[in-house]
């Protein structure tokens, strides 16, 4: 079963039902399997072949839903890409992943275009909105642009596409290495399609669901609230932000809102909004959340405020969609606990020979199940460091480079990264892609970068400089500089001056030892 | 609309999300949302910069749309607020 599969299904279980709401527009699944056909045939006129990527760099919205399942069934690879990505990352990854065609909206046109001046095998740059009225910078590679809906009007709808089969790549998503490098995770439909169905079973979600999603859809638990709502035949409200807290809190007793997936971020504003009462939200049945596990005071928030829903706790990796869930009744009893594997996968602790280890002995996690990815895009290097070989002769292991404990009845509770990585807001941060970038910044002399423990981010980034003896820059100087070249939570959101840093005999920068001492700094 | 305010507010835009988007090409009338200039965390850190530059207390029924969500409503409001205030 691939991707597009969940849809077709969908549309001819369900043809007139809804299945995206987009700021007040309806899509049926009977639309979006036409549309969705219609893009596809557009790239296959346009002679795109079996495994062509398409980079899909735009805000949630309805367009990035027809271009996903568009590329799927033309047999493209599509990529979604943040839409806060500056110029020189995505300069890397269209260089990476060398894609004939780019779906964007016109108020990245700008970064799109000093993204692909270098780029002369980005054939076609799709724009979603109406560029002509709109406020894009004027540019000189006009000549590739073309309209998203002109284009899928003027295509065919008929089911002309290629036979395709599940083992086919159906996407590329990119995160931080901790070289600095970005690497590409490689998903198959079929770890798409056994990942969304092993969340759908231990969520108990139905056909009669209604998911409202803030999370973007470059980032792959929002992908996923799109991926299972068309696997189950449900309804998804797309969201663009979540700066209107009060907005979406209205929506979810006006739309009978049954599943809000959340990060730990929103948590935190949900719970400290004064005028939000238990029982606002009466349809709701489930909230899940992922990245750092909720602080238990609001875990506890939460649950008095949405009595009627369930809270799951979850953990995951992009390279394994999900790999473990708390279930909601072990919350009181475990609230920093992020449960245990997802259905039909293990989730195991080794030690440095890789042998599993007893309950209360810290090791790496592995992760065994189809739900893996199966490399990284071009980097063999990075993916013989994570996938191991399994019990089978084909079978590889993921190892997550995550440090966890389990409890003795096997719940597994995350300690921290064997690499630099930092672990914020969800997402991976590597010291050295903030560095490289804090060293571009004129004055520098020495720069590490840290995780600091913060109740809701779990670590906050933190800059520590030391600066040239005539050099007056100030902490806002630098996260201004920072924000210019990398995505929000990457910025450091505190910067620590010294007059040195602590080195080793070689020269080389302590950073461990800046890490721990912030750690010990929170202790006490 | 009081110019001086639409000013502070366009610089303070500006200040902080500059490399989010082309603030100075922005209409006063259009969504700081959809420019991708404001965020939940942009919220805040406007909701600091209302309150610490003009003396006035934003509640949490007043983060709307209507209130925030473009130079234009965040001057408007602005305006209502210092006039409702102590001054």
């Amino acid at each position: 079963m691939r991707i597009e599969d969940l849809l077709k299904r969908s549309a001819r279980r369900f043809p007139g039902k809804a299945a995206l709401v987009f700021e007040n527009k309806i899509l049926t699944y009977g639309e979006l399997d036409d549309l969705s056909s219609r893009f596809a045939n557009a790239l296959l006129a346009a002679g795109s072949e079996r495994g062509e990527r398409v980079i899909i760099y735009l805000d949630n919205s309805i367009e990035s839903v027809v271009a996903i399942f568009g590329t799927a069934k033309a047999n493209g690879i599509f990529s979604m890409v943040n839409s806060m990505t500056k110029a020189s990352k995505l300069s890397f990854i269209v260089g990476s992943l060398r894609p004939r065609f780019i779906v964007t909206q016109t108020r990245l046109l700008g970064t799109c275009n000093e993204a692909v001046a270098n780029a002369p095998f980005v054939e076609q740059i799709f724009v979603s909105d109406d560029f002509e009225a709109g406020l894009g910078p004027p540019e000189p590679l006009a000549s590739r642009r073309r309209s998203f809906w002109r284009v899928v009007e003027a295509a065919v709808a008929a089911e002309l596409l290629p036979p395709a089969i599940d083992l086919d790549l159906a996407y590329v998503s990119y995160t931080s290495g901790s070289t600095g490098v970005p690497k590409g995770v490689m998903m198959t439909h079929q770890s798409s399609v056994m990942g969304a169905g092993a969340m759908i079973e231990y969520l108990e979600s139905r056909d009669d669901d209604v998911i409202l999603s803030i999370i973007p859809l470059s980032f792959d638990y929002g992908l996923y609230q799109i991926i299972m709502t068309a696997m189950l035949g449900a309804t998804l409200h797309l969201e663009l932000s979540f700066a209107f807290p009060n907005r979406i809190m209205r929506k979810l007793a006006s739309e009978g809102i049954t599943t809000f997936p959340l990060v730990p971020t929103t948590a935190a504003i949900i719970v400290g909004l004064k005028g939000l009462g238990p029982g606002s939200a009466p349809t709701l049945r489930c909230i899940t959340s992922t990245a750092a596990p909720l602080p238990p005071a609001h875990s506890a928030r939460l649950q008095e405020l949405f009595p009627s829903a369930r809270i799951f706790s979850n953990y995951g990796l992009t390279e394994t969609i999900r790999s473990t869930y708390l279930p909601p009744e072990e919350l009181k009893n475990r609230p920093t606990s992020v449960g245990k594997a997802i259905p039909n996968t293990e989730a195991f602790i080794v030690d440095a020979q890789g042998q599993r280890v007893g309950p209360g002995v810290v090791g790496e996690l592995v992760i065994r199940g189809a739900n893996l990815l199966r490399g990284y895009w071009q980097n063999e290097e990075a993916t013989e460091k994570v996938l191991r070989p399994g019990i089978y002769p084909w079978e590889k292991t993921f190892h997550t480079c995550d440090l966890f404990v389990a409890d003795p009845d096997g719940f597994l509770y995350f300690k921290g990264r064997m690499d630099d990585v930092i672990k914020s807001r969800g997402e991976k941060v590597a010291p050295r892609e903030v560095e490289d970038v804090l060293y571009q910044l004129k004055g520098v002399r020495e720069a590490a970068v840290i995780g600091v423990p913060d109740p809701v981010q779990g670590l906050a980034v933190r800059a520590v400089l030391a600066l040239e003896p005539d050099c007056t820059l100030k902490a806002r100087d630098v996260q201004v500089h920072c924000a210019r070249y990398l995505e929000d939570y990457m910025v450091p959101s505190s910067v620590e001056f010294r007059g040195e840093l602590p080195k080793t005999e070689s020269g080389k920068i302590r950073r461990r030892e800046l890490q721990d001492e912030a750690a010990r700094g929170c202790e006490t | 609309m009081n110019p001086e305010i639409k000013k502070a507010v366009r610089a303070f835009l500006v200040d902080n999300f500059m490399f989010r988007g082309e603030i100075d090409k922005l209409p006063d009338s259009s969504s700081l949302v959809k420019a991708g200039i404001l965020d939940s965390v942009g919220i805040l850190l406007l909701i600091s910069f209302m309150e610490d530059t003009y003396d006035m207390k934003v509640s949490d029924d007043e983060v709307e749309p209507e209130n925030l969500e473009s130079v234009d409503n965040i001057t408007a409001f602005i305006e209502r607020k210092a006039k409702g205030g102590a001054s």
